[in-house]
């Protein structure tokens, strides 16, 4: 009746690996939530405990060893992929993915070994990942490490090989070299939260001209596709065609139409199969031209919206205490308890206890109405188990006004007439706070990113997004006409 | 500790602390008739009997009553069982405040049980323990004397009546009756010659006026500072002692019997309080489709049926302590339904031999329905002679179109919370648009009259339609009526999909005959409207289709011999079952679906005979002056009666749009349409001219009422129904022009069935225009009032005398010509406390007859990848003609927001069903709705009518800005690459079919 009925806290990676041994397989790991809670949520998983990962130190890394091996751990987000200065230089495409998943509230609690396991073909780290040869080891209490190269980590849709008792411990690929060239593209229905219709990554070895573009001949390439077959699949067809000093436009069009015809898309809700090998082959060629010609990853901002205080992955420590049917959690800056949490999404946690302010819209992380600052970062709080916020530090909306001083966000939003039904705004205003913490001066198109996660259907947005850059110049007031 | 105590006959167990009070274990148990007036014994409020003994409750420790017996007020009597002191308490009026009451009652109780026979002096000795600060204590004793006797047997005569009754003074008694507005000013005259750019973008042009103070600037609302910081307004946002939560179970199939159902698993689960299905509940047959009386459409619904008829159609109720609990529950429901044969292509409905959908006896048709062939409702409306004026064309275009079904999706779903009150009224705390149809509609349903029903709106979550539908409140109240608690409904997003409403799907056949010259001389549309498993809103939505799009362009106007002039036009519609989820209410309602088809085609006739588009439409389409050429013909199935359309700022929303997005250098130009660079790119510009209606002639009713505080404020009590649209804030605007005060001085409060006057809702774009009316005529009552008064002060000052007439409101003061002036506050005082005492107020109501048509000019301007077919929009601009425009603000905001759901419609939102009828969209992952930075630059400009019928010569602003954008996109997109989309969503799929087709 509850989503689930134990909640466990590992302080460390052995303790739940013991915890997995012990509960698997109606245990599983959760760390962002993003996935699982959903799916608990929606009953298409039936567990009785999960096993929350997320208070265990060390696990959050991105580092890169002696051999040129790139490691990241099990809990690194989509938002730490995305601003990591190390991975924009050596594994673009991974960046670049991270960064178009989903909204900064999702980018700040999904992780990318969630994503990995999740395994659906429209998952968008995992085809940058597959082009750049990843592998990953998976650990077992009972059985220790073993590694698995990415490719046949995977046996089907939403299937891996993966056992109920093991637990995804490093994801680890060559960084890329100065010769290599990679991007990626897809083409979704809508800019945010968007589940790829297809999904394209590309790597080069080639020689790089001035302009940043390539000198043939090619050496290698690496062309890997998503959402277009049960699993991510490469087109080597296409990719040999690539090798060789033919680089002019007819040529790639030709390796495009290649990589089209290795796709076996299916008929889904999102696109019919006859146009997703069509995009295929237009994300293909655009992709192949733009590495030709140097302007792959133009778009890819100098500056990002994360909607966090501090950059990485921000956790309070595990109180001594573990969290039981009652948690304890600086909220608005009390110190609060609240009580019969277990198997609560933190969104009821918090509503239960009269925090009403958090709105909720869609209970799955699509509508932003919930959304709170949790340790300094905003997230759906629909998407958090409420026992992960034990010992943690809370901003509602409610906690945003000082006292009967509006917040400048609050005021803006009121002059600004941004506000109508007002179900949205409290996700809104949380969102724009976490913006003006992060950046006090943001562009236009930064407000957008920031608030991409939170839907209206009211406004329009627009005068959302100017209370925002007023509240952000410190305007006060508007002059009447 | 554990104590165990019995309460009213009760045996409970409480766990107690050692220090708990008696008095708060009580009310936390929910023993509300313990009252707190102290903490020391004092003032007897508190009172219960313990082992028959009257002790005061809040002296008492719990555990002391451990193992005793409790009386509480709650076992005295009920309401078909009245003890004989309630009865007596009541008859002779011994109950003012009534926070005494039941210590008195259980005190007095105490002594007749004792005696029969008590003196006054037995009576007042034992009343002495109870305070009472109202009554002087006369009408008690004369109570508890008269109970005596009673239970002796004995029945005093009856006291003396009052012979004749108080002459009450009418309304127009106190405030004199009505007289006339002010003297308007003239309609519109032609061209906007000022621009103003106000402080909020998008940009908004606008008259100023400086004839008033308040109306027609951008106030703040009036509730946006509460929701800024997340204060608890909305409908969930309380907790009730006991309250249950309810869940339903949903059929799984779209057409079925049930065959067999088994709830007693459910039943058995601890936790849960109820669980119904057809079984246990009366067959009443209804709509859910929120209108006034009598609908117009068929009734055709049951709370709970034995078939279904959609896959997400109602199949059983639970009510459990929790909601994990009722979703347990539901789990535990054994079903076996009879698959029946579904429908679910429109086209197949009314085919020979298709499955039946409703086979009730019971129902009840409406206008054209016909459940034998699957038809719930038809129109057939001939204006003129089409088919001679046909024949009279130089060319007849043909064209079919197909619209889509999408969803109102507001961000609060539809949520409801029911309780019986101390009355034993249900009071219905709900999300809607239409509180006081909710209460009419669901009375037959629950099997309660009206008066016993209360229907509270609290903050609402967005609406848009989908909540002018009574969806989900009887679902609570059917359980609160079985259980006995208050009980908690509220849909998750999935239901919101499966199991809410949406907008009728259509396909529309379009027949117009041209001249070369470009004269429309017949026109004609038939549409067959999809409107899923129930007809609400099935007729009314069709025939806005038609009375709202097809109206815009009557073309060449023919004499009748009976003086007027009329249009050839065809609208003959039929709308259909279907085993999908109803269709219902949203936004527009009906009327984009007749844009697209109507401003498409248009937009192709153009092109054909190379006519110029701008200039074809102006020349075919109404101007002010003509007569509404549906008029005569149709009014959502009541009696028409003709209107001349008074105001239309038509093509002044061509001209000042054409300037603002520059069309003439964009539109046929070739360097425009092209992007540097990025030859897949083609860049395209279209238009689209709409109109809609201002509520509905004859029919919609709002009504306020206004009283003045000591201190100059005012209460202003809608019964209209502010969800999100600003409409509180446009209505004390109003008041306050009135009354000379600012918004912040008067008090809005809607709404509620028991305080707030009549409104038949928010629907139909009506509140500023419909309640706005009410609102001003309440506050002009207080306003002669107040200036009545204010003319006594002023005339006692130094100065000469002067009338009520000559005093004018402002700067919350009213003032004479010469400067005097008295306070709005000092005039309160003086009214409510110092001479001629009387409440200074105001009530009014407002039928209009007439529905005043906003019009509008929607431009689009996109980018079409014509590799991928993906149709970015980059530009939207809208310039309406909303007559005078009483907030630029909330205005343009909802012509904003409108826009954006627009744009959905345009480009990306479908419902869409598997062969087995199961619904595709269950969630905002796959149903795409506009997110911020995924928005194309929106621009707003008003073009300021003055409506004549309206004292601030408003017209609608709500509705509008759903029609055009469909068709302003879908034309751009043929000026971009040369496509004509006749199916929208303009999906990248779609257009790149159109474009390999063409190819």
């Amino acid at each position: 009746m509850r989503l689930y009925t134990a909640y466990y806290a590992p302080r460390t990676l052995d303790e739940a690996l013991d915890l997995l041994a012990e509960h698997a397989p109606r245990a599983r790991i959760i760390a962002g939530g993003t996935d699982l809670l959903v799916e608990l949520e929606r009953r298409q998983r039936d567990l009785d405990a999960i096993i929350d990962i997320t208070r265990i130190p060390g696990l959050d890394t991105i580092e890169i060893d002696t051999e040129g091996i790139i490691h990241l751990g099990p809990l690194v987000t989509h938002n730490q992929v995305a601003n990591s200065r190390l991975l924009i230089k050596r594994a673009f495409p991974l960046a670049q993915a991270a960064w178009l998943v989903g909204a900064p509230q999702i980018r700040n609690r999904g992780t990318v070994a969630g994503n990995l396991i999740t395994a659906s073909p429209a998952n968008d780290t995992i085809t940058p990942l597959i082009a750049l040869d990843a592998r990953v080891t998976l650990q077992s209490a009972a059985r220790g490490t073993r590694t698995v190269p990415l490719h046949e980590f995977y046996t089907g849709v939403r299937q891996t090989v993966m056992q109920p008792d093991e637990m995804l411990v490093d994801i680890a690929f060559p960084a890329m070299l100065p010769n290599q060239h990679g991007a990626f593209a897809k083409l979704g229905l809508r800019r945010a939260q968007a589940i790829s219709v297809v999904n394209v990554a590309i790597l080069l070895t080639a020689d790089r001209n001035a302009n940043g573009g390539i000198c043939p001949p090619i050496f290698d390439a690496r062309i890997a596709l998503g959402a277009v077959a049960p699993t991510i699949i490469r087109a080597p067809e296409a990719e040999r065609a690539l090798v060789g000093p033919d680089r002019s436009d007819e040529h790639l069009a030709r390796v495009a139409e290649l990589a089209a015809e290795a796709a076996s898309p299916i008929d889904d809700i999102r696109a019919p199969a006859a146009y997703r090998r069509h995009a295929v082959r237009i994300l293909t060629w655009r992709l192949l031209k733009a590495l030709r010609d140097g302007t792959a990853g133009h778009d890819f901002p100098p500056r990002r919206v994360n909607l966090w205080n501090a950059p990485g992955h921000p956790t309070s420590p595990l109180p001594v205490e573990p969290p039981g049917e009652t948690i304890q959690a600086t909220i608005d800056g009390q110190r609060r308890t609240l009580h019969d949490v277990r198997g609560k999404t933190l969104l009821h946690a918090l509503r239960d206890a009269g925090f009403t302010g958090t709105k909720e819209g869609c209970g799955e992380g699509e509508c932003g109405a919930c959304t709170i600052m949790l340790d300094g970062a905003a997230v759906m709080s629909c998407l958090v188990p409420a026992e992960r916020a034990h010992g943690a530090t809370i901003l509602t909306v409610e906690g945003v006004a000082q006292g009967d001083m509006l917040h400048p966000v609050q005021r803006a939003f009121v002059e600004h007439d941004a506000v109508q039904c007002g179900y949205c705004t409290p996700g809104f205003i949380v969102s724009a706070y976490a913006l003006l913490q992060e950046t006090s001066s943001p562009t236009r198109e930064e407000i957008r990113q920031a608030i991409s996660g939170n839907l209206c259907r009211c406004t329009g947005y627009y005068k959302i997004i100017e209370a925002i850059e007023a509240a952000a110049r410190g305007v006060d007031t508007t002059s009447p006409a | 500790m554990r104590i165990t105590v019995t309460i009213d006959g009760e045996v409970k167990t409480f766990d107690v602390a050692p220090h708990d009070r008696l008095l708060w274990v009580l009310r936390r148990n929910g023993y509300f008739g313990v009252k707190h007036g102290c903490e020391t014994g004092e003032c007897g409020a508190c009172a219960i009997l313990l082992d028959g003994r009257p002790v005061p409750s809040c002296v008492l420790f719990a555990a002391q009553a451990d193992g005793h017996t409790i009386t509480t007020i709650q076992a005295l009597g009920t309401r078909d069982n009245l003890h004989a002191l309630q009865r007596a308490f009541a008859e002779v009026g011994a109950i003012q405040c009534g926070y005494c009451t039941p210590g008195m009652l259980l005190a007095a109780k105490a002594l007749l049980d004792r005696t029969l026979t008590p003196s006054e002096a037995d009576v007042r000795d034992a009343l002495s323990g109870v305070l009472c600060r109202c009554t002087g204590y006369v009408k008690p004793v004369q109570a508890v004397l008269l109970a005596a006797a009673r239970l002796r047997g004995e029945e005093p005569p009856a006291p003396p009546r009052l012979h004749g009754q108080h002459d009450l003074p009418t309304f127009d008694d106190i405030f004199g009756t009505p007289t006339d507005h002010p003297t308007t000013p003239p309609p519109y005259g032609g061209g906007t010659d000022v621009r103003t750019r106000t402080q909020t973008r998008p940009f908004v042009i606008t008259a100023p006026d400086d004839r008033w103070r308040v109306v027609g600037k951008p106030e703040i609302k009036v509730d946006a500072i509460k929701l800024a910081l997340g204060k608890p307004a909305f409908t969930d946002d309380i907790e009730l002692r006991g309250m249950l939560h309810a869940k339903i179970l949903h059929s799984p199939v779209a057409h079925a019997r049930i065959k067999h159902i088994d709830v007693s698993k459910a039943r058995a689960l601890p936790g849960v309080h109820a669980v119904l299905t057809y079984k246990d509940i009366p067959r009443v047959v209804y709509s859910t489709a929120g209108q006034s009386d009598p609908i117009p459409g068929p009734l055709d619904m049951f709370s709970l049926d034995e078939k279904v008829r959609h896959v997400g159609d109602r199949v059983a109720f639970v009510a459990a302590e929790t909601p994990e609990i009722a979703e347990e529950a539901l789990r535990l429901i054994e079903v076996e339904y009879e698959p029946l044969p579904a429908v679910l292509d429109p086209r197949d409905a009314v085919r020979e031999g298709a499955p039946i959908i409703h086979d009730e006896p019971e129902y009840v048709p409406f206008e054209g329905s016909d459940p034998q062939r699957n038809i719930a409702a038809a129109i057939r409306i001939d204006i003129g002679n089409v088919d001679e004026g046909f024949a009279e064309a130089d060319f007849v275009f043909e064209e079919e179109y197909v619209v889509p079904k999408v969803q109102q999706a507001s961000i609060e779903p539809h949520v409801v919370v029911t309780w019986w009150d101390e009355d034993d009224r249900l009071v219905i705390r709900t999300s809607t648009q239409v509180p006081f149809h909710v209460r009419r509609i669901l009375s037959p349903v629950l099997g309660l009259p009206p008066k016993r029903i209360r229907v509270i709106k609290p903050r609402i979550g967005g609406g848009f339609g989908g909540k002018q539908e009574v969806l989900i409140e009887d679902v609570a109240a059917h359980l609160t009526i079985a259980t006995g608690r208050p009980v908690r409904l509220e849909y998750t997003r999935e239901e919101e999909f499966i199991a809410a409403r949406s907008r009728h799907p259509m396909r529309v056949r379009m027949k117009t005959g041209v001249m070369r010259d470009g004269t429309i001389v017949a026109n004609e549309m038939y549409l067959l409207s999809d409107t899923g498993a129930y007809g609400c809103h099935a007729l009314t939505v069709a025939g806005n289709t038609g009375h709202k799009a097809m109206a815009l362009y009557p073309g060449k106007w023919r004499e009748h011999p009976d003086g007027y002039k009329y249009a050839n036009i065809r609208f003959y519609a039929d709308i259909v079952y279907t085993n999908t989820p109803p269709a219902g209410a949203y936004r527009g309602y009906g009327v984009p679906q007749g844009f697209l088809p109507l401003e498409v085609h248009m937009q192709r006739i153009a092109d054909a005979l190379g006519l110029d588009p701008i200039e074809f439409r102006l020349k075919n389409a109404l101007e002010a002056g003509d007569e509404h050429p549906f008029s005569r013909a149709w009014s959502e199935g009541r009696e028409p009666r003709p209107e001349i359309i008074n105001t239309c700022g038509l093509r002044e929303c061509v001209e000042v749009g054409t300037r603002m997005i520059d069309w003439y250098a964009k539109y046929g130009n070739p360097d425009w349409h092209t992007v540097p660079g990025k030859p897949y790119l083609r860049r395209g510009i279209g238009l689209a001219l709409v109109m809609q209606g201002t509520a509905i002639p004859y029919l919609d009713m709002g009504a306020a009422s206004i009283k003045m505080n000591d201190d100059g404020s005012f209460n202003l009590l809608v019964g209209a129904t502010d969800l999100g649209t600003g409409s509180d804030t446009v209505l004390a605007q109003m008041a306050a022009e009135v009354l000379g005060c600012p918004v912040e001085d008067i008090l809005v409060y809607s709404s509620d069935t028991d305080f707030t006057p009549f409104d038949k809702g928010a629907y139909a774009s009506s509140t500023t225009y419909i309640s706005g009316y009410a609102v001003v005529e309440a506050a002009e009552q207080a306003a002669r009032q107040i200036k009545r008064v204010a003319a006594r002060l002023i005339n006692r000052m130094e100065g000469p005398d002067i009338s009520a007439d000559d005093i004018e409101l402002r700067d919350r003061a009213a003032w004479a010509p010469d400067g005097r002036h008295v306070t709005l506050a000092d005039i309160a005082l003086n009214s409510l406390h110092h001479e001629d005492q009387h409440q200074i107020m105001g009530i009014a109501s407002y039928v209009s007859p007439e529905s005043p048509p906003p019009f509008a000019a929607q431009f689009a301007e996109v980018t079409v990848d014509t590799e991928t077919g993906v149709v970015q929009v980059d530009r939207l601009l809208m310039v309406v003609d909303a007559g005078r425009i009483v907030n630029p603000a909330t205005a343009s905001g909802q012509v904003e927001g409108g826009m954006t759901q627009a744009l959905g419609y345009a480009i990306c939102e479908e419902m869409t069903y598997d062969e087995n009828g199961v619904p595709r969209e269950r969630s905002f992952g796959d149903y795409h709705i506009f997110t911020a930075d995924e928005m194309p630059v929106l621009d707003v400009a008003f073009v300021e009518t003055f409506e004549p019928s309206h004292p601030f010569g408003v017209k609608a602003v709500a509705e509008i800005p759903m029609d055009g954008v469909a068709p302003a996109v879908v034309n751009a997109i043929h000026d971009a690459v040369g496509i004509w989309l006749n199916e929208i969503p303009a999906t990248p799929e779609r257009v790149l079919a159109a474009l390999k087709s063409r190819r």
